[in-house]
């Protein structure tokens, strides 16, 4: 019995001093190995969305971590997706940035790869990774010549697999970045501001200032009485009135300015200040294409006027429904 | 019989007459895939001498005391012991020298020289012969290990631990950084070796 | 301390768990190996030669308690080893009479005819297969050294004259060089061993002496000299059946020999032949 008594005391002591040992050794480098992999991911993200100053984890699934890059105000700038997924020799780890609407591509980091060296770990090239930035996903690849359409990037000679799985890894992050800000629209701080949407900071009127002269670019001066501002030419002559408007949007709220000629029978046009909705899809209201429907169109606006974005029916009808809003607004007010 | 040699000898027998890379031919895996620059190359040879060391330290301390059943397994968990010490310390103090071994420095516990070592020498021989042969044995690894990397690194980047040394002129060899150009300096070295030794044996 | 708790307890489980496993096999697939197996690999060289005909130091000692072999086939370990092992086992004390190689040819470059001019690799064994080498004798030794190179112990070396020299201290006769030599030339004697023929060539003794100034051209005039029974013509080649008594007739029969294919090993012969 001595001998099989022996060989089982022995293994295991050897086997719990190990564990012993390797805990120890554990928990004295845990906190090192933390702070790199952290400093590895800002640095990554920060090189990916420069204006970044802060940001929020989200995780999505077990390959994907969502990023919410924001300013030194909280306000949300961009999204990041931390993802992995295959490559030609093995995983390829890569951090990329979009903007907050989460139509272009801000920039691309590669976090890891283990591709052929000289070959398809070529990816990590700066050349390589700055051609993503303002691309359109979903992004397709082409050989052997200057990618020519906005969602097109060039393959690396001689690594079109790595290039092609880089690819994929971007086109996935973001439709699983769309898919999970849909039921999980980010947190803009839409509902904080909504009590200050009343008040005007010093930085709202240059906005407005110059969204009226985008709008009308005859524009010398701006009077503000009450609610609404007059606008004026160079020669003194009123040219248009224009108003903030606040509504409900699907994500929160929605404030515009809106600009009437004088008649108050035609806008002029309309600017989006600030919204909520969701990015992707209802932010597409900041859509230039979208907004130039409303100029010229007849007042109230009817619904019928307005193509809506797809997939944002809601956003684009409360547009409708703000612009006329304050057109009844000012033409209650001027009637005074 | 087995002859008892010094200490002396037991340390430079690793260096030359069976050197574990070029005579032994052990250990040839990790020598191929982490040569590619001198800066890892170096790494990795440490990584070797403190796992091939402190292995052959404990397992020397507790030979006797190990049934000959349970040698290999008791060998093993030792000998990964240190490697995951190993692993960590990079992870924590040098994480782009973790990222560029990669999965090279746990593969350290199945790397030939260390469990052969053990099972050769260290199990039966005195405890601090066992330390010199295992110090012997790594210096041994680092130096051909450590000439595959310069070379590789100068023929194929240009550079050595990140120093340029060539001029604008030369164009690299991306084969020396892939495997073929390893195996061919690797064959290279161990004909080298093979004809030292027959100089010396004539 | 979680995390302590947690690897401490993996690790002891794992190790109880394949330590059980281990207890368990050894039981099942246990080989009843003989103690005493250990002490005669304890004993033996440890040089692996494989003079001893088996695969290794292990497989000897196997054998020997096994009893299919003598425990005094080791040539390396010679007689200490020998005594050793019968001791061991309970055996008579064999003794082992000292072997040592020799080469049975004398075919040097100046004594033997070349018929042709060899440039391939340079081993006996690619010569010989190559349309049986480039001297006149084919029986004789080729001189490239595959013995030499072959000796485990460094008891060989090649002379000048191109044929290969055993330093008898060194040679342990575990007969690698033997097995080595494509053309058997070497074989192992008593090292107290005088008189030997040295040649090989078994062709007619008018041809034998074309091709080389030290072959045996049958003549039979050695084994005329020698007592009765004690040598034989064979093959066009003279025979040593009884080298006992051989050597203590060594001089009056290698007087005889007109080309000196037989004589005394150069160890005990005073002038140089």
């Amino acid at each position: 019995m001595r001998l099989e008594f022996r060989m089982v005391v022995v293994l295991t002591l050897i086997a719990i001093f190990s564990g012993f040992v390797l805990s120890y050794t554990y928990i004295s480098t845990r906190n090192d190995i933390e702070k790199n992999a952290e400093m590895a991911k800002k640095n990554a993200l920060v090189k990916v969305l420069p204006a970044t100053k802060d940001y929020e984890e989200k995780i999505i699934d077990k390959e994907t971590t969502l990023l919410i890059a924001k300013d030194e105000n909280g306000r949300i700038i961009g999204y990041a997706a931390m993802t992995e997924g295959a490559g030609f020799q093995g995983k390829i780890k890569l951090m990329v940035g979009f903007d907050n609407t989460l139509t272009h591509i801000t920039g691309l980091e590669i976090l890891e790869n283990v591709e052929t060296p000289g070959l398809g770990n070529r990816i990590e090239e700066d050349w390589f990774k700055e051609q993503y930035q303002n691309r359109v996903p979903p992004i397709t690849y082409v050989k052997g010549k200057k990618p020519e359409k906005e969602n097109e990037i060039q393959a690396i000679t001689g690594a079109t697999i790595s290039s092609k799985s880089v690819v994929k890894i971007v086109n996935a992050a973001h439709e699983k970045l769309r898919t999970f800000l849909k039921i999980n629209p980010s947190s803009q701080p839409c509902d904080e501001d909504s009590s200050k949407i009343g008040e005007k900071t010093d930085k709202e009127i240059k906005t407005i200032i110059e969204a009226i002269k985008e709008l009308v670019p005859e524009t010398k001066e701006i009077t503000k009485i009450d609610d609404i501002f007059i606008v004026q030419d160079s020669g003194g002559n009123k040219i248009g009135y224009a108003g903030i408007g606040v509504g409900e949007g699907y994500n929160g709220e929605i404030k515009i300015i809106t600009l009437f000629d004088i008649s108050l029978k035609h806008l002029k046009g309309i600017k989006i200040l600030e919204h909520c909705e969701t990015p992707g899809i209802g932010s597409k209201i900041e859509d230039p294409e979208f907004l130039n429907q409303f100029t010229n169109k007849v007042l109230p606006l009817k619904e019928a006027e307005i193509d809506v974005i797809t997939g944002a029916t809601i956003s684009s009808k409360s547009l409708i429904e703000i612009v006329n809003k304050v057109y009844e607004r000012i033409k209650k007010e001027l009637k005074k | 019989m087995n002859k008892k040699h010094s200490l002396g000898y037991d340390f430079i027998k690793g260096l030359f007459k069976e050197n574990p890379v070029l005579i032994q031919l052990l250990g040839l895996c990790s020598v191929l895939a982490v040569s590619n620059t001198a800066i890892n190359s170096i790494s990795m040879g440490l990584a070797v001498l403190f796992v091939l060391f402190f292995s052959s330290f404990v397992i020397g301390l507790i030979k006797n005391i190990i049934p000959s059943q349970v040698r290999i397994p008791s060998f093993i968990v030792v000998i990964a012991t240190f490697v995951t010490i190993a692993d960590l310390f990079f992870k924590a103090k040098f994480p782009d020298i973790s990222k560029a071994l990669g999965p090279y420095v746990p593969l350290i516990v199945v790397n030939c020289i260390i469990l052969g070592r053990q099972e050769a020498f260290t199990q039966k021989n005195p405890l601090l012969n066992s330390l010199f042969d295992a110090l012997g044995m790594s210096v041994g690894y680092i130096i051909v290990i450590l000439a595959l990397g310069i070379v590789r690194e100068a023929l194929g980047f240009g550079t050595v631990f990140g120093f340029r040394i060539f001029g604008s002129w030369f164009h690299p060899l991306i084969v020396m950084i892939l495997p073929p150009g390893a195996f061919l300096t690797l064959g290279v070295f161990v004909g080298l070796m093979n004809w030292i030794s027959s100089k010396r044996r004539a | 301390m979680n995390a302590l708790t947690g690897a401490l307890l993996t690790m002891a489980i794992l190790g109880l768990i394949f330590s059980l496993f281990l207890v368990l096999a050894y039981k099942k697939l246990k080989v009843e190996e003989d103690p005493r197996i250990h002490e005669i690999v304890e004993i033996l060289p440890g040089a692996n030669c494989g003079g001893c005909g088996y695969p290794g130091c292990s497989a000897y000692a196997e054998a020997v308690v096994r009893g299919e072999a003598p425990p005094n086939l080791c040539a390396p370990g010679g007689q200490e080893v020998a005594e050793a092992i019968s001791k061991l086992l309970g055996l008579e004390i064999a003794t082992m009479e000292k072997k040592v190689a020799k080469l049975m040819c004398r075919g040097s470059i100046e004594n033997a005819v070349r018929r042709a001019e060899y440039t391939g690799i340079e081993t006996c064994r690619v010569a010989d297969a190559t349309l049986k080498g480039d001297k006149a004798c084919v029986y004789g030794c080729l001189g490239f050294g595959d013995c030499v190179r072959s000796c485990p112990f460094d008891a060989m070396y090649m002379g000048e004259e191109g044929l290969p020299h055993i330093i008898e201290e060194k040679c342990t006769g575990c007969g690698i060089c033997v097995e080595t030599c494509p053309r058997d030339i070497l074989e192992l004697v008593p090292i107290e061993r005088k008189v030997f023929v040295f040649c090989k060539n078994i062709e007619r003794g008018a041809v034998a002496r074309k091709y080389c100034k030290a072959a045996c051209i049958a003549c039979g005039l050695c084994v005329k000299a020698a007592p009765e029974g004690t040598m034989k013509m064979e093959n066009n080649l003279a025979v040593i059946i009884d080298w006992k008594s051989v050597d203590e007739h060594a001089e009056e029969i290698i007087a005889k020999c007109p080309t000196k294919a037989i004589k005394l090993d150069e160890k005990f012969a005073e002038v140089e032949v």
